[in-house]
This record gives structure tokens, sequence and C-alpha cells, in this order.
């Protein structure tokens, strides 16, 4: 029987095969399976929503899409600088700073209370630049006051133990914060008041003029919100966007410099990386730790006041969710690492801002999003998601 | 009055008492060897004395001033420099930003300038590679490093442990005459290193360890004369390379 060849394969045999073994492996680890299903979906989703339907237009306009960039841009640059106080102290205690969300609510609170002095002392009225500066100093005080204490009082007495028992100590002082707040000072939500900061007549000739027409004093900062044409697009756009925006990369600016130029960040760096030979450099690793958490609540402080600015009040839990999101976005970019920290902040900000709309959700399901972000990071990729971007050569 | 005086100290590595009752002396201008094979307690010797470990009992004294309570990083300040054992770099900075480390609190840049182009001078290949990220440095390149950055604090007294571990012979000439002219510099160096040859042949005197207590003190003559003792209690590393 040697002109008989050997039974080939058939090709209805290969294909039973392939899929015993696809079922198998997806008895294994349904997961990747069930996050391509999830992401087909969301395209599909998108899509219906981008391209025009028949005679009608896209449900999703450009307008929307920008306007919901800039808004997003100001929001997640708000997380970026939560998301660096959480990447700085895991990077040199490798714990998880789990109440930064109440040094950011602090911030905002202690914000709320200069400002409030300021508009009943009548400062805000006559130099309203001077106090929102008042503002943002008081809130920045107050939220590295709080975050040194925590350091002193939640964080070192545990600092030996288990990372766990310090992220349930840090969940434990998240609470009585939140609560001590609501008790001092009530816990319904105090609006802000309304700041009234005009800026730029040169820019802004036609902004800001009083009845007469005679004297124009530029746009408001603070509250403006302007319709304006731009390359055949209208838009809304509020000041404030911008302002955060900008306040923000100067902050990180300031704290990238600190970090990477002067000796004192070199110094925080070292205990980053070996606390123990950092020390036989002469540096005192208490200090440093101290100057971490200081820099992680001026951060915090200065972004909780810049929140508040634009979402216009203030309550004891107002800085949960900003906190977890801070997390997240820490998370995505890898926790550890200071510019995934910036990254992941701006992405979560944008993606929270655009997603839920491209894909025709209601906007309140933006927090489902990105938590499900979150889990899905946690899933794939827990070192971030820009591991390959980011990640610093080690020896 | 002696630069370092060590007594009765008792030390624990983890849960092992790893020093037990050892005294030690170090006069100013000296190369003291520290002799000995794993786990005779060297490093935890040179921990204790450096203040990474609490000693359970005994006392430290540096420059005639107790130091048995003082901070680790307060010795450091004081000029008590250990250059640790292992490639403990830092490898995510720059060689630069490691050997500035190494000067840290002093705020004089004059003096940092001086002592870094001394130290590049003595580390040639370490000015070559100055703007690389100390992680991407070869094993050797990494020692050198390790040195360069103690010796960058100008310490009164040096510990150095294990300065040739896995070094080419080359290399490891290459540092032991970086160690030797130290004493002219005013750097009294404590040199702990399993390669008592090596270690006998820039030191004036020595101590053998075993098990945590000083076996033999004397000079260095003494103890590479007394064979027995070298090739009985550290076996092969006794002979030269």
């Amino acid at each position: 029987m040697n002109d008989q060849p050997e039974a080939p394969v058939t090709p209805r045999q290969m294909e039973v095969d392939l899929l015993s073994r696809a079922w198998k492996e997806f008895v294994r680890n349904p997961l990747p399976v069930i996050a391509w299903l999830i992401f087909l979906v969301l395209i599909f989703l998108m899509l219906r929503n981008l391209l025009p339907q028949g005679q009608q237009p896209a449900s999703y306009s450009p307008e929307q899409f920008l306007r919901q960039l800039l808004f997003g841009l100001a929001q997640g640059s708000i997380y970026a600088m939560l998301a660096l106080g959480y990447t700085m102290v895991y990077s040199v205690l490798s714990i998880i700073h789990f109440a930064h969300g109440e040094v950011f609510m602090a911030g905002a609170y202690a914000g709320f209370f200069a400002l409030s002095a300021a508009a009943q002392s009548g400062l805000l009225a006559s130099d309203p630049f001077l106090s929102v500066l008042l503002t943002l100093a008081s809130g920045i005080g107050v939220a590295i006051l709080l975050a040194l204490l925590m350091e002193r009082f939640v964080y070192r007495p545990v600092r030996e133990s288990p990372p766990v028992v310090s992220l349930i100590v840090a969940v434990g002082a998240s609470l009585v914060v939140q609560q001590a707040f609501a008790r001092l000072f009530g816990a319904t939500a105090r609006r802000y008041p309304t700041v009234n900061l005009l800026a730029f007549p040169w820019l802004f000739p036609n902004f800001g003029c009083d009845s007469t027409g005679a004297d124009c004093r530029g746009i408001d900062l603070i509250s403006g919100r302007y319709d304006v044409s731009f390359l055949g697009f209208n838009l809304r756009l509020l000041p404030i966007h911008a302002v955060v925006f900008a306040a923000a990369l100067i902050f990180m600016l300031i704290l990238w410099f600190y970090v990477a130029r002067t000796s004192a960040g070199r110094a925080l760096r070292a205990v980053a990386e070996d606390r123990a030979v950092a020390v036989l450099m002469g540096v005192d690793a208490n200090r440093a730790i101290v100057r971490i958490f200081a820099l992680g609540g001026v951060l915090a402080g200065a972004a909780g006041v810049l929140y508040a600015f634009y979402n216009h009040q203030v309550s004891p839990f107002v800085g949960f969710l900003p906190g977890v999101k801070g997390l997240t976005a820490a998370m995505l970019g890898g926790i550890g690492s200071v510019p995934g920290a910036v990254l992941g902040g701006l992405l979560l900000g944008i993606v929270e801002a655009i997603v839920p709309s491209v894909l025709g959700m209601s906007a309140q399901l933006k927090d489902v999003l990105v938590f499900g972000i979150l889990v899905l990071v946690l899933l794939f990729r827990p070192g971030g998601f820009f591991r390959e971007i980011t990640a610093e050569k080690r020896g | 009055m002696s630069l370092l005086v060590v007594r009765n100290l008792y030390a624990y590595r983890g849960t092992v008492l790893a020093v037990k009752d050892l005294s030690l002396i170090v006069e100013q201008g000296e190369i003291v060897a520290l002799l000995g094979g794993n786990g005779a307690g060297k490093s935890t010797l040179l921990h204790t004395i450096c203040g990474l470990i609490t000693p359970a009992s005994g006392s430290v004294a540096f420059g005639g001033q107790p130091i048995t309570s003082m901070a680790a990083y307060e010795r450091a300040r004081q000029g008590l420099v250990l250059a640790p054992q292992g490639r403990r770099i830092f490898a995510r900075m720059t060689v630069h930003e490691n050997l500035l480390m190494g000067a840290y609190g002093q705020q004089d840049h004059r003096l940092i300038r001086q002592r870094l182009d001394s130290v590049l001078a003595r580390f040639p290949r370490l000015g070559e590679r100055i703007r690389q990220l100390a992680g991407t440095l070869s094993g050797g390149e990494q020692q050198m490093l390790i040195m360069a950055r103690a010796l960058m604090a100008h310490p009164r007294l040096l510990l150095l442990d294990e300065p040739s571990l896995g070094l080419a012979p080359g290399l490891t000439h290459e540092i032991y005459d970086v160690i030797r002219a130290l004493p002219q510099e005013g750097i009294t160096v404590l040199l702990a290193d399993q390669n008592t040859y090596l270690a006998l042949s820039v030191a004036g005197r020595g101590y053998i360890l075993r098990s945590g207590v000083v076996l033999r003190e004397g000079s260095a003559e003494q103890l590479q004369r007394d064979t027995t003792v070298v090739q009985a209690y550290l076996g092969n590393r006794g002979r030269p390379d």
C-alpha cells in the first residue's frame, strides 16, 4: 500500500482542532475574548454616532468634540495633579496614599473660606486677582498641613507594616477627615462665591465693556463664558478651563524642576530608588518623605481650589471621586511613573469628557466608564498603559 | 585618640546574632583590613558602624564622640561613609547625579566641582560616561561608581564592603591602587574583602573574623605570615590570584 499517501488532515478536521483549542483557551482564560467583545460593541456604538445616517447628520458633531476636548483637558489636568501625589508617595513608600482625595477636599474648603472672607471684606470686588491668589495660597497651605498630619499620624506609625495595613489605615483616615469636615462645616454643599476676574484687555479689546462701551477690561477668566465662532465652528468657551490647564502646567513644571534639577529633588529620587543608600549619603529619609507629602499637598490643594472654581461648589465629600480618579490616572500611567501620571490624568479627563457622548451614553455613566477602564487596566496592563513609552531604564 | 573605637559590640542580622562581643580600633590615617569568609560578620559589622543596623549592645565612637545612638544620615554627614557591597548605585540617575549624591549636604559648589574633577581623574572611565544612566554601566564601572560616589563625600573614615567582588583582575588592581593612595589625602579606610591577599597588600593591620568574633588581629605582615590561620579559616581565597 505504498502508493497510497498517508491520510491527509482534512480542512474539516483542522477546523475542529482549532475550534476545540480555541474553546479550551477560552475556558482557561475568558478575559481577552470578553474584552474584545466589549471593544467591538464600543466601536459599533461609536461608528453609529459618528457617521451620518441617511439624510440625518451624525448625532455627534465636531463642535461637541472640541468643546468636550477643552473641558476634558481641564478636568484631566486636575486628575494629573492628583495622580502625581499618588505616584510620588508610591515611588518612595510603596503605599497607596488613599486619603489623598481628602487633602484635595481640604484645599477646596480652605479656598472657600478664604474666598468668602475676601468677598465679605470687599477685597474680592476691589482686587479680584489678589483674592484669587489668596484663595489658592490658603488652599495649598491647608492641604500641605493636612498631608503632613496624615504622614505623621497615619502613615508613619505603620510604615514598617505590610502595605495592606497602610491602605486600610488610609481608608479610615479618609473617612475620619470627611466626617470631621461634615460635622464642623455641615454636610451640605456650599456655593463658591462668584469671582469676576477680568484680564487681558489688550488681547480682547471688545470684551468686558461697561454700559457706555468706553471702558473695556478684557475677558472674565473665572466666571466668563463666551460664544465664539472659530473656523466655522460655533463654540462656547469658558476661559476657566484654559486657566486650570495653564495653572496645572505651571505647577507641574515647577515640580519637575524641583525634582529633576535641584539637590533636594535629587535626594528625593535617591530615597525613592534605594532608601538605605540615600541615608548612607547623608540624606535624612524622614525629611525626604515629609517633603514628598508636602509636594503632594501643594498639587492637591491647588487642584482642589481650581476644581472648585469651575464646579462652583464644595462639600466634605467632594474629594472622593476626583481622588479615586486621580488614583485611576496614576494606575493608567503606571504607578510610580511621573510622566505616566501626567499622561494618565490628561487621557482620563479627555476620555471621560468625550467618550460617553461619542458612544451615545448618558454623561452620567462617565464614572462607570472610568472605573471600567481602571478594572481593565488592572486586569490587562497592571504595570500601566504607557509602560513602553514612559518606562525608565533600569539596571 | 583613635578615629574609630568599637567596644563589645553585639549585632543581629535579621534574627541571627552575626557580631558577638566584637572590639576594634581604627587609627587616623590607617588602612585596616577586615578578613573572613562568607557569614563571618564583616558586612553586619560595617552596617552597624555606619548606623544602618542598631546594635543589641556595645558602643561605637567616632572621632572621640559616642555615636551609638546617632542616626545613620548624621554619621554620614560627620564623615563616616560606607561604600556598600553589590551594585547599589542609583540606576535611574546619571553617573553625574550619582556622584553629586555622594557630596549631598555640601553647599560649596566650588568644592564639589574640585572633588568631581579629582574623582574623575582617578576613574576616567566614569568621565566618559558622565551623562549616561548609571543602570547602563557595566558591573566593573558600577563598582567604580560606588567608590567614586563615596569619595565625593571626602570622608574621614571610608568603610569599604567587598570592593573587588566579582571584578576582573585588572579592574580589581585599578580599584586597589586608588584605595592604597587614600590615606595620603586624609581618608582613613576600613576595608572588608574576602580576598585576603589583596586586602593585606594595602592594609597596615587587619582583623580576621569568623562567626562574628575576632579570631586574630595583628599587622599585615603577621597575618600574611600566619599561613596556617589563613588557610585553615579562609580557604583558597588566601592565595594570590
